[in-house]
């Protein structure tokens, strides 16, 4: 089964964390106060990942028909990604695993971490996990 | 009384009505086009009702509830897991409660667990996050500590 994903490690791709991009992003989230020193929304790094192509991300080998988003976690070892600042995002499958659900179908599971990494530094700014669940395919 | 202690709650806080508006304009923002969140027709040939918000939306509220409350810089995690579809005409309601307080150095270590629901009772999202916080932002009392209600939604 394990064969089934093809790429469990993306490549690094440079991105800034940029004013225009954080403003709307800010409108979505329907933020009411004065920006706070300039840093991104706490989960602004989902904009990251849409920026990415194909080419550039992981892949799990799940039917995107069977897809469901379980679960998202952001980590920031010193706070929140500041406007402005230069990193590098990698994309990589760190965890698979599968349970039954309720009606006894098979759910598999794989964790996908995004690792956001200062470009000149290296220092890590944030990891990403994302939590994706693959329902069974049979009819329930 | 304070509700910044172990057990304490936070001021709950309003968002909505969810419109397709809102949809769009997250869609926008984040990239994540997926017109299951916009498009009714699309929504309704895949089995839905119709359209509903995406997850994520539903979390970057819960996290502009929690860094109003805190400040956007104290977060050290956050994370949430998606339990229940939100439909659009939805109102919203996040809450926070104080699991944990560790002294750290120089402020205090918060953990906070958080709910956010639509107005049918159902917890849509689910969350956590660890906040470190000054001591002063701590121990402020703000005697006018209603809950945050933008839009003027009624309780």
């Amino acid at each position: 089964m394990n064969d089934e994903h093809k790429r469990a490690e993306g490549q690094a791709v440079r991105f800034v964390i940029e004013d225009g991009a954080v403003g709307q992003f800010r409108r979505a989230a329907e933020t009411t106060c004065a920006p706070d020193e300039h840093t991104a929304p706490w989960t602004f790094p989902m904009a990251v990942e849409h920026w990415l192509s194909p080419d550039d991300k992981v892949d799990t080998g799940f039917d995107r028909r069977r897809l469901l988003h379980g679960g998202q976690e952001f980590i920031y070892p010193n706070g929140p990604l500041e406007c402005g600042r230069e990193l590098m995002a990698q994309e990589r499958i760190v965890e698979r695993f599968e349970k039954r659900g309720s009606r006894g179908g098979l759910m598999r599971f794989a964790v996908v971490e995004t690792t956001l990494r200062d470009a000149s530094s290296g220092e890590v700014a944030a990891y990403v996990r994302r939590t994706l669940i693959e329902r069974d395919g049979a009819p329930s | 009384m304070t509700w910044k202690t172990v057990g304490g709650t936070a001021p709950p806080r309003n968002f909505g009505p969810v419109t397709t508006a809102t949809l769009v304009r997250y869609a926008g923002a984040s990239g994540d086009f997926n017109p299951m969140h916009y498009d009714q027709d699309y929504a309704k040939a895949a089995g839905y009702p119709g359209v509903f918000a995406q997850g994520m939306y539903l979390a970057a509220l819960l996290s502009t509830y929690v860094a109003e409350l805190f400040a956007a810089r104290s977060v050290r995690r956050f994370g949430v897991t998606f339990r229940s579809q939100v439909w659009v005409g939805a109102m919203l309601t996040c809450s926070c409660d104080v699991i944990e307080v560790r002294p750290c150095d120089d402020g205090v270590r918060v953990v906070v667990s958080l709910e956010l629901r639509a107005d049918t009772g159902s917890v849509a999202v689910a969350g956590e996050a660890e906040l470190h916080v000054s001591d002063e932002m701590w121990a402020h009392e703000d005697p006018n500590d209603e809950p945050v209600n933008p839009r003027g939604v009624s309780q």
